[in-house]
């Protein structure tokens, strides 16, 4: 079942030229995307810094205001919501950020923190919701005694459970996690993905998990998105877009990418040129300047999203891909 | 010889919190040509002890406590600092973990060559100016004669990042430290650094010590590598060896917790459970006792020291994984 529906989707910032008002740059960070979630499913969404995924996640929950387009969540208009629908629907859809040292209250405990998007939703009573943070805690393996510290007193890890929990609070359908695992160590990482794949298991969650590691998003992934210069160039299920490739900027994105396997050294290979100005995008195929396959046509049609081979389900913009 | 070999350095670091022993103990060797990555988690020593060896640790709070530095045989630690400058950034060259603070923002960029080029090989005006477009060329930059009037903020993280390689570069170093030269680019950038590094080595023979927390960075690129966990060597050996018979517990974990291609989130990531000491007192016994799968009560006690189990394989624990050869 589709929970999240997401069309045309755009996000500009206005930028520079303080003193010529009218003259302004556009910088287009999120540009005409669509794509569906479905109820229990993870979207990963990768792409280099800059592609405007992080816009991306954050025009969904309108932690940003759209430019235009629609988001469609179970059968509300996110993008058209009144404050108060608005307030009713940040309970089904959380944000979950990359730096856990600077996205909880230094002045309040780790418990406050976890608290406070049940009080601002009054929810329970102060008693009520104390258990409720105990439950939480008990969720994401912190232990109880923790409650009343403050963040500066955890690690990375530890933040990021805490982080979770916060998310958790109030009994989400969709998680929007911006490069969850991306501060963290390896083996820490690998703590917070297996409890983020549990989480998803016990309450059915949805995620839609934006990173730059491939192999993370490998490993947590159902659906995957490729986006370049605010576009998605690539989407389609996880297996498909590893593994039948059908766009060059997530083959040069995979060929990229270090494999930690020294039996397989020469097996990643290198990629031109680096990602364009957002301000001054290259016309036609934004990704032409890079692409070992541009022809005349790329320089000067867009392509657009269309099935891979036929099958609705794996698409790509690409004038070269096998239709 | 190796080109450089580091024996039994101890760096100890006064905090609020008491003295923080962050390196103690770390021997290494690497040999001319060759490249050494040096990995664990944040906080382990490994930036500790690149500093070290151009004794540039900040003192106070730090200090050298103990242990050498052989550059050719001769130990930097000893030799008189008036000596240094002939080392640093001709013999040895570093670059550093973040690319966009280690450029002065108010210099451009071919301010921040001139200033090196007159100081270190005094070359001035139109001769230092072709050095630097020559330096900047063969760092693969585009446009080297536009970028040199440039300022570091006009600059992306990775074209940043090839100033400084081409900053280091400058006195053809034997050897180049890169402290995590590429944690903070795209993957595909990256991917370039790396191919340039290597590049670099082939034509002149440089030896690399590269500081990453990423093993596929390692696999790709380094011939040997150190695991370094808590201020200690725990193992030391050849890449492909660490990656097919990993002997210490902590590499294994460390392998495990990275998503291997194709596994999904069905089968759990192996998990190192708990976190790294912290290094006020130095403790008993082995430091990854409290976390190791493996312990023992004799971990708790004796403190295993680093020793050679296989050709070329070292590692430092009482059970490691695979059995020693006997010989
Ligand atoms: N200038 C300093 N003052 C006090 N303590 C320091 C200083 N520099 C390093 N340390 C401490 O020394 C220990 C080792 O730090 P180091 O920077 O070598 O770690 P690292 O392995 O490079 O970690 P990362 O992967 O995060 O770069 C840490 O406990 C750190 O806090
Ligand atoms: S010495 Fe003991 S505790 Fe330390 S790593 Fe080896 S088995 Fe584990
Ligand atoms: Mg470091």
């Amino acid at each position: 079942m589709t929970l999240l529906d997401v069309r045309d989707l755009s996000k500009h910032f206005p930028v520079g030229g303080g003193f010529f008002r009218g003259s302004k740059a556009l910088v287009r960070a999120v540009e005409q995307v669509s794509f569906t979630v479905n109820e229990g499913e993870t979207l990963g969404l990768v792409g280099e810094s800059g592609c405007g995924k992080s816009t991306l996640g954050r025009t969904l929950l309108r932690l940003e205001e759209a430019t235009s387009g629609t988001v469609r969540f179970g059968d509300k208009d996110v993008l058209k919501a009144s404050r108060s629908e608005l307030f009713a629907l940040r309970r089904d859809m959380q944000m979950v950020f990359q730096d856990p040292y600077s996205s909880l209250n230094p002045r309040l405990t780790v418990g406050e923190s976890v608290a406070e998007p049940l009080e601002i939703h009054r929810i329970g009573s102060r008693r009520e919701r104390r258990e409720m943070v105990r439950e939480l805690f008990r969720k994401v393996g912190l232990r109880d005694e923790m409650l009343d510290r403050f963040p500066n007193e955890f690690s990375g890890g530890q933040r990021q459970r805490v982080g979770l929990a916060r998310a958790l609070a109030l009994r989400p359908r969709l998680i929007v996690a911006d490069e969850p695992v991306s501060a963290l160590d390896v083996s820490v990482q690998a703590q917070v993905l297996n409890l983020m794949a549990a989480l998803q298991r016990e309450f059915g969650l949805t995620y839609i998990f934006i990173s730059h590691d491939l192999s993370v998003v490998d490993y947590i992934s159902d659906r995957i998105a490729v986006m370049y210069l605010g576009r998605i160039v690539e989407i389609g299920p996880r297996e498909r877009v590893f593994r039948q490739t059908a766009h060059p900027y997530s083959r040069a994105l995979i060929a990229s990418s270090p494999i930690p396997d020294p039996t397989r050294r020469g097996e990643s290979s290198v990629i031109r040129g680096e990602i364009a100005s957002p301000l001054n995008p290259p016309s036609g195929c934004a990704f032409n300047p890079r692409c070992p396959l541009a022809t005349e046509q790329c320089l000067r049609e867009r392509p657009e999203l269309l099935p891979v081979l036929g099958d609705a389900s794996h698409q790509t913009a690409c004038h070269h891909a096998p239709r | 010889m190796a080109l450089l070999e580091i024996k039994n350095l101890k760096v100890e670091f006064d905090t609020e919190a008491g003295v923080n022993h962050a390196v103690d103990g770390v021997s290494l060797s690497i040999e001319a040509g060759k490249t050494l990555g040096v990995v664990g988690e944040s906080g382990c020593g490994k930036s500790v002890t690149a500093m070290s060896v151009l004794r540039l640790i900040p003192r106070p709070p730090g200090r050298i406590v103990g242990g050498e530095v052989l550059w050719k045989g001769r130990n930097l630690l000893a030799i008189p600092a008036k000596e240094l400058p002939d080392v640093r950034g001709k013999q040895i060259a570093m670059v550093f973990q973040d690319p966009m603070t280690s450029l002065n923002p108010v210099y451009t960029v071919w301010r921040i060559f001139g200033e090196v080029l007159e100081k270190q090989f005094g070359l001035k005006g139109a001769a230092a100016r072709r050095h630097a477009i020559e330096a900047l060329t063969r760092v693969g930059m585009s446009e080297p004669e536009t970028r040199l009037d440039q300022y570091p903020h006009e600059l992306s993280g990775g074209m940043k990042q090839r100033v400084l390689i081409a900053l280091a570069l400058l006195g053809e170093p034997e050897l180049l430290i890169a402290d995590e030269p590429t944690t903070a680019l795209d993957v595909t950038i990256q991917k370039q650094i790396l191919v340039l590094l290597k590049e670099i080595q082939r034509q002149r023979d440089m030896a690399i010590m590269l500081i990453t927390h990423s093993l596929g960075v390692v696999a790709e690129t380094c011939d040997d590598v150190l695991v370094m966990y808590a201020g200690r060597v725990v193992e030391w050996c050849a890449v492909e060896q660490l990656f097919a018979s990993p002997a210490h517990p902590y590499t294994e974990g460390l392998l495990g917790s990275i998503p291997r291609p194709g596994q999904t989130r069905e089968t759990p990531l192996q998990t190192i459970e708990g976190t790294v000491p912290a290094l006020f007192e130095v403790p008993k016994g082995c430091r990854f006792a409290d976390r190791c799968p493996r312990s023992q009560e004799r971990c708790r006690i004796d403190d295993p020291q680093l020793r050679l189990i296989a050709p070329g394989h070292r590692v430092a624990c009482h059970f490691p994984l695979i059995e020693e050869d006997e010989q």
